[in-house]
């Protein structure tokens, strides 16, 4: 009876439901496979702990993917077999980075990391997706925080406070100005933190704000350069990524116009307009992360790194450019630089500078410590 | 600060000039080529290369010349020879050159190198001195020299040579020029071609005149606005000029109105969006533009007409009679 029905199926169909239930043995002699080997690994060799990191951009961009990318290869040599890294770099969409994050979890990562502060929304939703595993952004510390959730935050702001003050005290003008991509707090809070250092060094200064809308286009970083150098500024601080090729363009055409970047020692790529870049350590975050996250200390909380524990937010050397900067304004900027460190300055974070023009409103009054 | 945006929105207007020349003239010829913007991309990657290998502007600018001409022999071989449809075709070619470029740049052209090698503003004797419009006009680096001499030339060919003839004729009514004798694959194929090369020049000067690198997306829909550029200008590479500068201009005014801080009550994301609001709406203002009435049809030879190669060679026997005879 039942061979008669097999025969009444089409030969076509007859081959199909047979590769298919082949399939289906395989895969659940895969799946005992495989729980054998973990019970056996326990006892023999250690399994490393995946960790998974994304970030938009190259992983050459001599920016903020950079420094992670480096930090995580760091991390890796260090800690050798207990640890596997993955990185995904050129992560440049919401759905990109969705994609890469449901490819490293599903096949049963241990650690995820958005090395972005663009998606949150997508931490809460793999967290939620797959308890087994951790999942790390970065952001402003939360209020609460579920049992596989991480946040990260470098105090960008400390840093962008002292290349505000050293542009403030520079700034022949008396006019600088910010061009930043989008605004989202932890972005426009490292901008604010620019205008408001520049304006404890002159508490006159001007300031010229603009978001281009992308962190790549050089057309529109060279615009708006242009446009704010026509205003009067002549120190601009850059919070965009390859798009500041255009504005190293657009300060060339008047000499004595320079531009601080961020997150990576830039001034090869310039160095006739460079003054300093503001560099945040962020291969030791990367590294310190991976550390945490591979000998199981991370844990649902917050991970801050600031000036004085962690390096955050040091200027680089000024290099070709050090003939310009006096020996008054390095020693301000040394003794700034300290006070910070020893928090008799308190540079305020995201919730205070993370909306625009908050680095304006603010009474200067109130970042000194009694 | 009014030079300021004459200066800026000019640089910002040069590539979509290009870009527009050469869609203008494609269109004309009854080919709607969407895929400008990947031609563009394609212009400035290979320019990006060319740059980064050999140095120098002009070598990265005269590079992109071949290529525009070689990407051009494909999407003719798509848009006239195996008579694709025009639109899908134009925006899956689009996908394609940005998921190409992005590959390569990944692969090979990533790295920060020093960024150099764009070309400096020549300073023209005297007029440069005019105020407000001087430094703007006439301080500015060759391409815009360039871009104006080229405007009255292309008018010139599609008004008074054989080509311009033949390309408006099979743009209108191909099948009318087709039984005068006019080869109208033929025409149709030289036209994208010659379109092509002048959209990738385009884009090199996005690279050449902007930022000395290849970024990815770098075009960011330049394309797109070209596309609207060509209807405002009624396909006259003369009006190209004013109809480009609108959407230059604005967004050059947009970056100075967001830093100054005037109408601070405006949200910035606002003004960022006034070049395409203002593109729109001069698109939509003016009065009513009639494509050329071929334009996006296909046009199949008639076999045995005459043969598709032959067709093909006539542009190139009337340029160079003893050799292609």
């Amino acid at each position: 009876m039942r061979a008669r029905t097999w025969r009444r199926i089409p030969p076509a169909a007859r081959r199909l439901l047979a590769a298919a239930s082949a399939v289906a043995a395989m895969a659940l002699l895969a799946a005992c496979g495989s729980d054998g080997d973990s019970a056996s690994g326990g006892t023999a060799a250690v399994e490393p702990v995946t960790v998974g990191l994304a970030s938009g951009g190259s992983r050459q961009d001599g920016s903020w993917t950079q420094a992670w990318y480096e930090g995580s290869q760091t991390a890796q040599a260090e800690l050798g077999d207990t640890v596997k890294v993955t990185f995904v770099d050129e992560t440049n969409s919401v759905d990109a980075y969705d994609k890469s994050a449901a490819s490293f979890l599903s096949g049963g990562g241990d650690t995820w990391i958005f090395a972005t502060a663009e998606v949150p929304q997508l931490v809460d939703k793999f967290a939620k997706q797959f308890p087994d595993s951790m999942v790390c952004g970065v952001e402003a510390p939360r209020e609460s925080y579920a049992a596989n959730i991480c946040t990260l935050l470098p105090r960008f702001e400390q840093g962008t406070f002292l290349a505000g003050f050293l542009a403030g005290s520079m700034s022949e003008t008396g006019h600088v100005g910010v061009v930043g991509a989008f605004d989202f707090p932890i972005l426009t809070a490292e901008l604010e933190g620019f205008v408001l250092g520049a304006r404890y060094a002159n508490p006159d200064i001007k300031i010229s704000r603009t978001y281009i809308q992308s962190f790549s286009d050089p057309a529109k970083g060279r615009a708006a350069a242009l446009a704010q150098m026509s205003q009067g500024a002549d120190i601009l601080f850059s919070g965009v990524d390859q798009a500041t090729q255009g504005i190293y363009q657009a300060a060339r055409t008047a000499p004595g116009t320079y531009v601080i970047p961020q997150y990576f020692d830039s001034w090869e790529q310039a160095p006739d307009v460079v003054l300093t870049s503001v560099i945040y350590n962020l291969q030791g975050v990367s590294q310190e992360m991976i550390r945490l996250a591979a000998s199981g200390e991370l844990a649902n909380q917050h991970y801050e790194f600031d000036l004085k524990n962690d390096g955050v937010g040091k200027l680089a050397p000024f290099h070709e450019l050090d003939s310009q900067v006096s020996d008054d304004v390095k020693s301000r900027l040394a003794e700034v630089e300290a006070q910070v460190i020893s928090g008799e300055i308190l540079v305020p974070g995201p919730d205070v500078l993370g909306t625009t023009g908050a680095g304006s409103k603010l009474d200067l009054a109130t970042i000194k410590a009694e | 600060m009014t030079e300021a945006i004459l200066v800026s929105g000019i640089l910002l207007m040069l590539p979509i000039v290009w870009a527009s020349f050469g869609e203008a003239i494609c269109e004309q010829a009854g080919v709607l080529n969407i895929g400008v913007e990947g031609v563009m991309l394609a212009g400035a990657f290979g320019s990006a290369v060319v740059l980064r290998e050999f140095g120098g502007p002009w070598l990265a600018l005269w590079a992109s010349i071949p290529l525009g001409a070689a990407v051009g022999c494909v999407l003719g071989w798509f848009y006239v020879i195996r008579g694709t449809d025009q639109i899908v075709t134009g925006i899956l070619f689009n996908f394609l050159m940005l998921g190409l470029t992005t590959v390569l740049y990944e692969k090979y052209l990533t790295g920060v190198a020093q960024s150099a090698g764009v070309f400096d503003p020549v300073a023209i004797p005297l007029l440069s001195d005019i105020p407000l419009i001087g430094p703007a006009l006439f301080d500015q680096n060759v391409i815009v020299y360039l871009a104006t001499l080229a405007a009255p030339l292309l008018f010139l060919l599609m008004r008074r040579t054989w080509f311009g003839l033949h390309a408006r004729a099979v743009g209108e009514r191909p099948e009318a020029a087709d039984v005068s004798g006019v080869g109208v694959s033929g025409v149709r194929f030289a036209a994208v071609v010659f379109a092509c090369v002048l959209s990738s020049i385009g884009g090199a000067t996005l690279v050449v005149t902007q930022s000395g690198q290849f970024t990815i997306g770098i075009t960011s829909g330049q394309g797109f606005i070209a596309l609207a550029v060509v209807v405002l200008a009624r396909w006259n590479p003369l009006l190209v000029l004013p109809a480009a500068a609108v959407f230059g201009m604005t967004q050059a005014f947009q970056f100075q109105a967001q830093s100054a801080g005037f109408a601070s009550s405006v949200p910035f994301e606002a003004w960022a969006l006034l070049p395409y609001v203002a593109t729109i709406a001069v698109v939509v203002a003016s009065k009513r533009a009639q494509y050329p009435a071929g334009c996006g049809i296909h046009y199949p030879s008639p076999a045995g007409h005459r043969g598709l190669t032959q067709q093909l060679l006539e542009p190139l026997r009337r340029v160079a009679p003893a050799r292609f005879s």
